[in-house]
């Protein structure tokens, strides 16, 4: 058989933009993916190409489809801002995998735009009527007043964030981003609209609260931060974080909620116990330190006691679950509208099974197995 | 002598079935191949890696022709986006691409992409109708 002269039948643009999505550089970009970097140089030059096994090794090492090489993508948002980076301890963080889930991550929103565009879904989606007008106010107390009477919710705590989002047409994709450090970052992109990742290892209060924090950049800056829980000292963030306690703890509610707990004195002064931080954390489904921050602000607890206390407070993590289903929880995270949308595509004959494993971001046994399950229930 | 190139819906089919040693004498006479893609895809699930391991020498395919080459890159441009319907992975692309320009039999589960490859005059099998052949069994009029 002859041996084929391989001519740049790949976009050598789109070679580039994958390695340059991770913030790579060619010789770190050649090792990962096996070929040398004069190679990879040249295809990205338009010099030649790689092989078929060459251009597999270069997908999983970019975290992409191989079909990514072949069609004109457009690029993300501004540049991610790893700034996060600035503020953390250096140990917590994994910033190359980091810059992997901000790969999957627009892979998703790719993904599910094409999905809502052959499901003839594609709408504007109600968010940008909010954003709109939410541009206008600098306060973030009244931006989450203003957000909150938008959704009709009064001064009730919110029962399911997520839904909400879903419903004002945020993608909102729950994904393992690995080290420590990273809680969400979010975009509003030209051609995938609205859309923000959440960590999905860390404890769900944390999550909730990550969401109403995305929302904020979201409706003020279009996002593009990757946001970390501790970089309180940004601007920006401040306001988010702000944002984020307002919507999901209202002040009117938590006045109401904690007058009995400080008659008894059981909250207010500095030897103020856990259990009664957590009660006001179960109400709103946040962290017990997202509510010391919020009682804090609202002066109900006094100046630095969250700083004062937030040590003793240790990080958890979400529970496991079982190894062999932990694939299903993985799906579960990406979200009930795109899920059904990759199930009605299936059904409809308009992707393959692959392309359900490549959708879900799992293995194609699994993929068969999550198909027929869905198809029994 | 004839060929079949198996995609993963069918080997999943198979070992589902627990049909999968039936294919060890055609793998063994060579006619069986498994594109390359389809076994990095089946590898990632640990279900599969001792199978793989012990056939992938016999089985593998990979795109070595310059038309095989040609047609693999329009596939994919055609159907490897995310916004082309039908929308299929690349192991697909491969399997329809090795099946068209060898002309090989293409064993599958995954009507979309069936059709994608009868377009391209390939003949498309399903798990019972390769196991048949195979065992020299007269199949049912095929589509093509």
């Amino acid at each position: 058989m002859t041996q084929v002269e391989r001519g740049p039948w790949v976009r050598p643009e789109q070679l580039r933009r994958a390695r340059e999505s991770l913030g790579l550089g060619l010789d770190e970009a050649a090792r990962r993916a096996s070929v040398e970097a004069a190679e990879l140089e040249g295809w990205e030059a338009g010099l030649g190409g790689p092989d078929d096994e060459q251009l597999w090794n270069l997908a999983e090492a970019y975290g992409r489809p191989v079909a990514y090489f072949f069609t004109e993508t457009r690029d993300v948002p501004g540049r991610q801002d790893f700034r996060v980076q600035a503020v953390l301890k250096r140990e917590l963080l994994d910033p190359e995998g980091q810059k992997l889930v901000v790969a999957e991550f627009e892979e998703l929103c790719r993904a599910q735009s094409a999905l809502e565009a052959v499901l003839g879904r594609r709408e504007t989606p109600p968010i940008e009527l909010i954003r709109a007008q939410a541009r206008q106010i600098g306060v973030p107390e009244q931006l989450a007043r203003f957000v909150r009477e938008r959704w009709g919710l009064g001064s009730e705590p919110i029962r399911d964030l997520r839904g909400l989002l879903d419903r004002s047409g945020v993608k909102v994709f729950v994904v393992a981003v690995p080290g420590e450090g990273l809680s969400g970052t979010s975009w509003w992109h030209p051609a995938y609209g609205p859309a923000m990742l959440v960590n999905r290892l860390e404890i769900e209060q944390r999550r909730v609260f990550s969401m109403a924090h995305e929302l904020a950049h979201l409706l003020i800056d279009g996002g593009h931060v990757l946001c970390g829980y501790l970089n309180l000292e940004v601007a920006e963030e401040t306001f988010a974080n702000q944002f984020a306690a307002s919507l999901l703890m209202p002040e009117d509610d938590v006045r109401r909620f904690v007058e009995p707990l400080r008659e008894s004195e059981e909250l207010g002064g500095w030897d103020t116990p856990d259990s009664a931080l957590d009660k006001v954390a179960r109400r709103y489904k946040t962290s017990r330190e997202a509510v010391a921050w919020r009682l804090e602000h609202l002066r109900l607890l006094p100046q630095g006691f969250t700083q004062a206390r937030r040590r003793e407070w240790s990080v958890r993590r979400p529970a496991r679950g079982r190894k062999g289903e932990r694939w299903r929880r993985h799906v579960q995270h990406l979200g009930a509208p795109y899920i059904s949308m990759v199930q009605e595509a299936y059904s409809k004959g308009l992707i393959s099974l692959s392309a359900v494993a490549d959708m879900l971001r799992i293995d194609v046994a699994q993929a068969d197995e999550w198909l027929r399950t869905r198809e029994e229930q | 002598m004839h060929k079949y190139v198996l995609d993963a819906s069918v080997l999943i089919d198979l070992k589902r079935a627990n049909k999968l040693r039936r294919l060890t004498r055609p793998i063994d006479q060579g006619k069986i191949v498994v594109p390359s893609y389809v076994l990095n895809r089946l590898r990632k699930s640990v279900r599969w890696r001792e199978w793989i391991r012990r056939k992938q020498e016999s089985v593998k395919k990979r795109i070595q022709l310059p038309a095989e080459q040609e047609l693999f890159a329009e596939l994919l441009r055609k159907h490897g986006s995310r916004s082309s319907s039908p929308w299929l992975a690349d192991d697909d692309i491969m399997a329809i691409t090795i099946a068209a320009c060898r002309q090989f039999s293409l064993a599958m589960r995954d009507p979309h992409a069936e059709d994608v490859a009868r377009v391209l005059g390939v003949r498309v099998l399903n798990m019972d109708q390769l196991l048949n052949e195979l065992a020299g069994l007269p199949t049912e009029r095929l589509p093509v």
